[in-house]
C-alpha cells in the first residue's frame, strides 16, 4: 500500500515543497528587512554574522528574529496538529480551534496566570490540561452523535464560545492587567522575543520527530474499525495518544502566540490540494511534514502582511480559513 | 407529517380552558417576577439604597445624587435590558419559527455579527465623516443611524449564511455551523477595524462587542423604543402566517399561503428586532436561543401564547443577568453578553444532541 502512495506523488510533493520554500523565503525576507527601521539586506545579513555589534544587530537578532521563528514554529506545530486531528477523527473539518482545543488551552493559561501566578513553564502544562480537557468534552459530547462531523465541528465550536467567554469572565473579574492579554489572545506575533522560541521550539521537534516514527501507526488508523480490531490494534488508546499530542502541540503554540485559528485547518487541505490527483491517499509520512511546512509558510506569509498593515495576524489567519471552513461544510454529506 | 401537525394544531381548541389557565398563571407569575427584578435591579449596586429612597427619588422628591443615581443609572439601564431581553427573546422565537430550525438565534446564524460589522464601519465612516467636515458634534445622529445600519448588515449576513446553506431542505446542523463560520470571519473583520482604527475606542468597543449595558442611559431607550414598537407589530402580524409556516411546505400552501413573501417578511422582523437591540447593547448571546425553549416548556408550542411568554422571559433573564453581572464583583462589571453565552451554550449543546438523537 505504502508503495502505491510514495510513488507518483513526487514531482507534485517538489513542486509544493518548493511554494512553500519560496513563500518561507518571502516572509522571512520581509520579516527581517521590514518595519519601522528598514534595514538593507547587507546589513541584515551582517547583522546575523556571529560577532556583530551595534542597533542593525539588536534589532534583527533580539526582535525580528525571534518573531520570524516563533511565526514558523508555530505554524508548523499548528499545521501538523490539524493533519493529526484530521485523521483520528476522520474529519476533514477537524482542527484544533474548531474542536475547542485552542479555546480550552487558552483557558488553561489564563487561568493559571489569573487565578495561580505560575511561572511560564507551569503555564504550558495548564494549557495542555485546559486543551485536553475541551477536547474530551467535544469528544465526550460528540460521541453521543457518532462523532459525524458536522455535529463534532458545531460541538467542537460552541466549546470554543463557551471556553472564549469564560476567558472573558476571568479576565474582567480579576484585577490583573488585561490589555496585553487581550492582545494575546487575538494571536499575535508581535514583541515575540527568544524566550517564546525557547517555549516551542523543543515541543515543535518533538511532535515532528515522534510524527515521523508513528506515520505508520496514523496509516493504519485511517482503516475502518473492524479491520482494526481484526488487527488487535487499541483503537481508542492511539487515537487518545495521538490526540494528547495534537494538544500539546496546539497549547505550545497558543502559548506562544495565542490562538492562530484554522491554520491547522487550511495546511492539510493546502497539501491534499497541491498533491492532487494523489493528495487524498496520501500517507501521513509525508502528509505530517508538508502540513507543518505549509502552516509554517502561511503563518509567514501572513505576518508579512500583519506587519505591514499592523494588524494581529490571528485577525489574518480566521480571514484565510473561514472561506474553506464553509466550502468545506458545502461539500460535507449530511 | 403534514397531517400530524395539522391534528396538533387543532388539538388545543379540545383543551384550551386549562392551556390557557396555565398561560394566565404562567404570565402572571412572569409579570411579578419581572417587577421584583425591576425593583431589585434599582436597590442593587455599587450604592446599595433602601426602598424609602427610591420611592423619594422616584417621586421627585429626597437626595439630588439619588435622584440623579436612579434617572441617570438604574432606571434607564434596568428598562433597557427588559426591552432588550425582549428583543432578542422575539427574535430567536421568529426565526426558530420560519427556519425550523431548534438551533436558530441571531447570533447562532450569523445575524449578529453583521450587524456588529456594519455598526463598527459605520462608526468609522461617521468620525471620518464628522472629522473631515470639521464638526464633532451629532452623536445623536450618529446613533439614530446604528439601527439602520445594523439592519442592513444583520439582513445581509443572514441571506449570506442562507444561500450557502441552500439545499433541498436546509438542515438546522449544517446552517447554524455556516452561521458560526461567517459570524467568525465577520468577526475577525470587526476586531481587524477595531484594533486598526480603533483608536482610544477600542476598549468601549470591545465590551459594547461582548454585549454590555454600561453606561446607558434615557437617549438609548428612546432610540431603541420605536423599533421596539415596529417589531411588535411586525410580530402581532405574523402570528398566523407563522403557526402555519410551522407544517409542511404543501399544508401551508394549501392553507393559502404565500410561503416566499411570508418567510421574508418574517426574516426582516427577526433581524430588525436583532438588529436595534444589537446598535444599544452589543450582541447579547443565546437569549434568543434559550428564552423560546423555555417559554415552550412552559406554555406549550402554540404561538400566540409562545409569543408574549417569550417577550416576559427574555425581559427576566436579561434582567437578571444585567444585574448579577453588575453585582456579582463589585467595583468592577461584566459584560451581560458573557454571562448569557456561558448559560447559554450548554443549553445549545444540549439542543443539539437532542436533534442528533432525532434525526439518527
Amino acid at each position: 500500500m505504502s508503495t502505491r502512495l510514495h510513488g507518483p506523488a513526487g514531482g507534485g510533493t517538489r513542486a509544493l515543497i518548493a511554494a512553500c520554500m519560496l513563500l518561507l523565503g518571502l516572509g522571512a525576507a520581509g520579516a527581517l528587512l521590514l518595519g519601522d527601521f528598514a534595514l538593507s539586506p547587507r546589513a541584515v545579513l551582517q547583522a546575523l554574522l556571529p560577532g556583530a555589534d551595534g542597533s542593525a544587530a539588536f534589532i534583527v537578532r533580539e526582535l525580528r528574529l525571534p518573531r520570524l521563528l516563533v511565526g514558523v514554529l508555530a505554524g508548523a506545530g499548528l499545521g501538523m496538529a490539524g493533519a493529526i486531528i484530521q485523521s483520528i477523527t476522520r474529519n476533514p473539518l477537524g482542527e484544533p480551534g474548531l474542536m475547542g482545543v485552542s479555546a480550552g488551552a487558552a483557558f488553561g493559561m489564563v487561568a493559571s496566570m489569573v487565578l495561580f501566578d505560575l511561572p511560564a513553564a507551569r503555564m504550558l502544562l495548564c494549557g495542555v490540561a485546559g486543551g485536553l480537557f475541551a477536547a474530551l468534552l467535544t469528544f465526550g459530547l460528540a460521541a453521543r452523535m457518532r462523532l459525524q462531523p458536522l455535529y463534532l465541528t458545531l460541538t467542537g465550536m460552541s466549546v470554543n464560545l463557551f471556553f472564549a467567554a469564560a476567558i472573558t469572565l476571568l479576565l474582567v473579574s480579576s484585577s490583573v492587567e488585561a490589555n496585553g492579554i487581550y492582545y494575546w489572545l487575538t494571536g499575535s506575533l508581535a514583541n515575540r522575543t527568544w524566550q517564546h522560541v525557547h517555549l516551542l521550539w523543543p515541543w515543535v521537534l518533538l511532535g515532528l520527530a515522534l510524527g515521523a516514527v508513528c506515520a505508520r501507526l496514523l496509516d493504519l488508523l485511517a482503516l475502518d474499525d473492524s479491520v482494526l480490531r481484526a488487527l488487535g490494534m487499541r483503537i481508542a488508546t492511539w487515537r487518545l495518544l495521538f490526540g494528547a499530542l495534537a494538544v500539546l502541540l496546539t497549547a505550545a503554540a497558543v502559548a506562544a502566540t495565542g490562538p492562530l485559528a484554522f491554520i491547522g485547518l487550511v495546511a492539510p487541505h493546502l497539501v491534499r490540494f497541491g498533491l492532487r490527483p494523489h493528495g487524498d491517499a496520501l500517507g501521513h509520512r509525508q502528509l505530517l511534514p508538508l502540513s507543518a511546512l505549509v502552516g509554517a509558510s502561511l503563518v509567514c506569509g501572513a505576518d508579512l502582511v500583519a506587519n505591514w498593515r499592523m494588524v494581529p495576524v490571528g485577525i489574518l489567519c480566521v480571514l484565510l480559513g473561514g472561506p474553506l471552513l464553509i466550502h468545506l461544510i458545502r461539500k460535507q454529506e449530511n | 407529517m403534514g397531517a400530524r401537525s395539522f391534528i396538533a394544531f387543532t388539538a388545543p381548541t379540545q383543551s384550551a380552558s386549562p392551556a390557557r389557565w396555565r398561560f394566565i398563571m404562567v404570565g402572571a407569575l412572569l409579570l411579578a417576577a419581572l417587577a421584583a427584578l425591576l425593583g431589585l435591579s434599582l436597590l442593587l449596586g455599587a450604592v446599595p439604597l433602601e426602598a424609602r429612597q427610591i420611592w423619594l427619588a422616584l417621586s421627585g422628591e429626597g437626595d439630588a445624587t439619588i435622584h440623579a443615581l436612579l434617572w441617570n443609572l438604574r432606571l434607564p439601564r434596568s428598562l433597557l435590558a427588559v426591552v432588550v431581553g425582549l428583543h432578542f427573546a422575539l427574535s430567536g422565537l421568529i426565526l426558530q419559527a420560519v427556519i425550523r430550525n431548534p438551533l436558530a438565534d441571531p447570533g447562532v446564524i450569523g445575524v449578529s455579527s453583521g450587524a456588529s460589522l456594519a455598526i463598527v464601519a459605520f462608526l468609522l465612516l461617521a468620525d471620518f465623516i464628522n472629522a473631515s467636515l470639521g464638526h464633532d458634534g451629532g452623536r445623536l445622529l450618529t446613533l439614530a443611524g446604528l439601527p439602520f445600519a445594523a439592519l442592513l448588515g444583520g439582513l445581509g449576513s443572514a441571506l449570506l449564511v442562507l444561500a450557502l446553506s441552500w439545499r433541498a431542505a436546509i438542515s438546522p446542523v449544517r446552517l447554524a455551523l455556516n452561521g458560526v463560520a461567517v459570524g467568525a470571519v465577520l468577526n475577525a473583520l470587526v476586531m481587524w477595524i477595531v484594533v486598526a482604527w480603533g483608536g482610544a475606542r477600542t476598549e468601549i468597543t470591545v465590551i459594547w462587542l461582548a454585549g454590555s449595558l454600561y453606561g446607558r442611559d434615557f437617549d438609548h431607550l428612546a432610540l431603541l423604543l420605536p423599533w421596539s414598537a415596529l417589531g411588535l407589530a411586525g410580530a402581532w402580524l405574523l402570528l398566523r402566517p407563522l403557526s402555519l409556516l410551522r407544517f409542511d411546505d404543501d399544508v401551508a400552501r394549501g392553507l393559502g399561503l404565500h410561503l416566499l413573501r411570508w418567510r421574508l417578511v418574517a426574516l426582516v422582523v427577526a433581524v430588525l428586532l436583532a438588529a436595534s437591540a444589537i446598535a444599544v447593547a452589543g450582541p447579547i448571546g443565546f437569549v434568543g436561543l434559550v428564552i423560546p425553549h423555555l417559554a415552550r416548556l412552559l406554555v406549550g408550542s402554540e404561538l400566540r401564547r409562545l409569543l408574549p411568554v417569550s417577550a416576559l422571559c427574555g425581559a427576566v433573564l436579561t434582567l437578571g443577568a444585567d444585574t448579577v453581572a453588575r453585582t456579582a464583583i463589585q467595583p468592577l462589571e461584566l459584560p451581560v453578553g458573557v454571562l448569557t453565552t456561558l448559560l447559554g451554550i450548554p443549553v445549545f449543546l444540549i439542543l443539539l444532541q437532542r436533534h442528533a438523537g432525532k434525526t439518527a
